[in-house]
């Protein structure tokens, strides 16, 4: 896998975009997996247990995509 | 993109201003440093507050003051004909435009409003874009940045260079990453502790399937095991079999109904004895399968250490009744107006922030908790705690339901309270079964060959035979069985960790871009601010550096010189106007930069 950097000269979405990218070239499927799910662990600003809960959720919605097809993962926001 | 110029603010009923029917009117030129400056209760801050609430909403040092205090109710100044307050600000922009006018009202019962006398399409959009971690800084600012943790000051110096989304992303992603949690929240223990019993039983179904087809066949059985062979090579021994040739004429031999093919025999040799020597064969079997295996010792030392590391574990803890405790103080530590170095407790003042000392005993907890579930799961999956419940529960044996003791050693052990004695107890208590079970062997075996002697050699060959070859259908089925879930269990779990490796490879890679991308910012600025707190404090022997932790957040506020000494601590050797002064520089050479 090739060395990856930020651009200063883009915006944090775009630079976003480009990690995504960047990390589809090591798993298409789980990069869109993780992309599609990653907004449910927002606002980081919550207390550590709501953020706990979160996590967990959020980790449950990716065993239920893990269980699906291959194929299939990352199609559609767990 | 354009830039706006505040040139003009009217205030009214705002704070500490009333100003009735006649609004406090400012203007600053855009082409100049504008101050402010007045004798003490003039409404410098309130200046202050009404730009902050006109471009954010709201007041931070109202809204961080307890629930108690009503704080959103002096918004508006108390004395206001009315009890509503209006701020107009006036931007110039940049680009030779028409002035952009704005108006932020605020209702007596607390309702926001904002519209553009100018006409200015959308004027709470223009308002957001001015809502940047380098407006509005107060002295708070300059303080916190200072005294704050290496870690938060390292978010907010990220924020400052316009790194806050990334900085929240890293932070997501290493918490996903986080091993513990992610073995926890994927069940890998669970997963590979029923991969390991599965891989156990299919063993042992193996090796039994191994001892009946050579007793069958005189034949080695090939491994690995394809159950259509091996069901072939038995169906040929027992193809000559006359009493049997009617029954495997039209079916395979897992079809065969074994139960009528004992009647047959018991018919054609019309004897209690035939259903005795049946009865005891079964009864052997059964006795014989419950012997122990050679695993038994390694897990059951396997099982000692985890409960002796676990008595190790305990010891860094405090007993039951503090957790909640923790817990409670944890909520009370992270509350928006809660100072961080106050014990909630005692309201002891702390030099450093509490949390990190709460969650490393909380973590003690943690890791005691984690080991008893490792306890349970491999007392769960052990082949000899099974063995004890299947010899206790065997009616080979006929215990008393008194004398089992299995079912209390396994609420012992599967509810987290279990010590060493207990694990001492169980293998006494296997190792006392072994020898009953060992003389029931004896005693099987012993009146076996009595009938034996008994019944025609010819009827005991084949009583054998039919055994074998019921117990081979009986542990291929097993195996396959095993199998499944063996290679179902391994499927699901190799999914899981390879998302593990995902995540974390994901972590790693966006923490490194991010480090990276920060650090180069931070040395882009550093002969800025460098230069204005020199020229601030006009001492050249004290230069400020910004040093970024590798491959962390944290971010250190260090002196490269003072006064000969190279590579020191800032915060603990400036005095505090010095440290506002190199909170200041940092700030103002960030916000240049950002602008340029």
């Amino acid at each position: 896998m090739s060395t990856f950097s930020f651009d200063s000269s883009l915006s944090a979405e775009a630079n976003i975009e480009r990690f995504y990218a960047h990390l589809s070239t090591l798993d298409a499927n789980f990069a869109a997996l993780l992309k599609n799910n990653l907004s449910t662990m927002l606002p980081l600003s919550d207390s550590s247990q709501i953020r706990g809960t979160r996590r967990v959720a959020f980790n449950r919605a990716i065993m239920a995509a893990l269980e699906k097809s291959e194929a299939t993962l990352g199609d559609e926001p767990a | 993109m354009i830039r706006y110029y505040l040139v003009r603010v009217r205030i009214e009923g705002f704070r500490g201003i009333n100003n009735s029917s006649d609004p406090l009117d400012l203007r600053f030129k855009s082409d100049a440093v504008n101050s402010i400056f007045g004798p003490n209760g003039l409404g410098k801050s309130s200046i202050y507050d009404a730009l902050s609430y006109a471009i954010r909403g709201c007041i931070s040092k109202l809204d961080d003051l307890p629930h108690a205090e009503d704080a959103s109710s002096y918004y508006c100044n108390r004395f206001h004909a009315t009890g509503s307050s209006t701020i107009h600000l006036t931007f110039e922009p940049d680009d030779g435009g028409s002035n952009v006018e704005i108006r932020v009202m605020r209702s007596a019962t607390g309702d926001r409003s904002v519209d553009s006398p100018t006409g200015y399409s959308a004027p709470e959009e223009l308002l957001q874009t001015l809502n940047s971690d380098f407006v509005l800084l107060d002295q708070n600012a300059f303080l916190r940045f200072v005294e704050e943790s290496p870690l938060q000051r390292g978010r907010t110096f990220s924020g400052l260079l316009g790194l806050a989304k990334l900085s929240e992303y890293r932070q997501v992603l290493q918490t996903l990453s986080h091993r513990r949690n992610l073995n926890t929240d994927f069940d890998i223990s669970t997963l590979e502790s029923q991969l390991a019993s599965a891989r156990r039983q299919r063993d042992v179904a193996l090796a039994q399937a191994r001892s009946h087809f050579k007793s069958l066949t005189g034949k080695e059985l090939i491994v690995p095991l394809d159950p259509h062979v091996t069901l072939g090579e038995a169906e040929k021994s027992l193809a000559n079999i006359e009493l049997l040739k009617s029954h495997l004429a039209t079916k395979r031999l897992p079809d065969v109904d074994f139960k009528e093919v004992h009647e047959c025999m018991r018919a054609a040799e019309k004897s209690d004895l035939r259903d005795e020597l049946v009865l005891l064969s079964q009864a052997y079997s059964t006795c014989v399968a419950l012997k122990a295996t050679s695993e038994e010792a390694v897990d059951q030392e396997a099982l000692r250490n985890l409960l002796i590391k676990k008595n190790t574990l305990l010891e860094h803890t405090h007993g039951s009744l503090l957790p909640p405790v923790y817990q409670s103080t944890l909520r009370v530590l992270e509350s928006a107006d809660w100072d961080e170095r106050l014990c909630p407790a005692c309201e002891t003042l702390r030099e450093v922030p509490l949390s990190p000392e709460i969650k490393a005993r909380q973590s003690a907890y943690q890791l005691v908790s984690e080991c008893q579930q490792e306890i349970g799961l491999k007392w769960k999956s052990s082949v000899w705690v099974t063995r004890l419940k299947s010899v206790e529960a065997s009616a080979e044996l006929t215990i008393a339901n008194d004398d089992q003791c299995f079912h209390r050693l396994d609420t012992v052990f599967c509810s987290g309270t279990a010590n060493v004695a207990d694990l001492d107890d169980a293998i006494a208590r296997l190792k006392a079964v072994d020898v009953l079970l060992k003389a029931r062997i004896q005693q099987i075996t012993k009146r076996k060959e009595e009938i034996e002697k008994l019944l025609p050699p010819s009827l005991v060959t084949l009583s054998q035979q039919i055994h074998h070859a019921e117990q081979l259908v009986e542990q291929i089925q097993q195996y396959v069985a095993q199998d499944v879930n063996e290679s179902t269990i391994s499927a699901q779990l190799a999914k899981r960790k390879k998302w593990i490796e995902f995540v974390e490879k994901a972590f790693s890679v966006f923490s490194e871009a991010e480090v990276a991308l920060s650090t180069n910012k931070a040395l882009a600025i550093e002969s800025e601010y460098q230069q204005m707190y020199a020229e601030i404090t006009t001492n050249p022997a004290v230069v400020p550096k910004l040093q970024r932790a590798s491959g962390t957040e944290d971010l250190h506020l260090r002196l490269e010189q003072f006064y000969g000494l190279t590579d020191v601590s800032a915060t603990t050797l400036l005095q505090e106007s010095y440290r506002n002064a190199l909170a200041l520089a940092i700030f103002l050479s960030t916000a240049l930069r950002s602008t340029q």
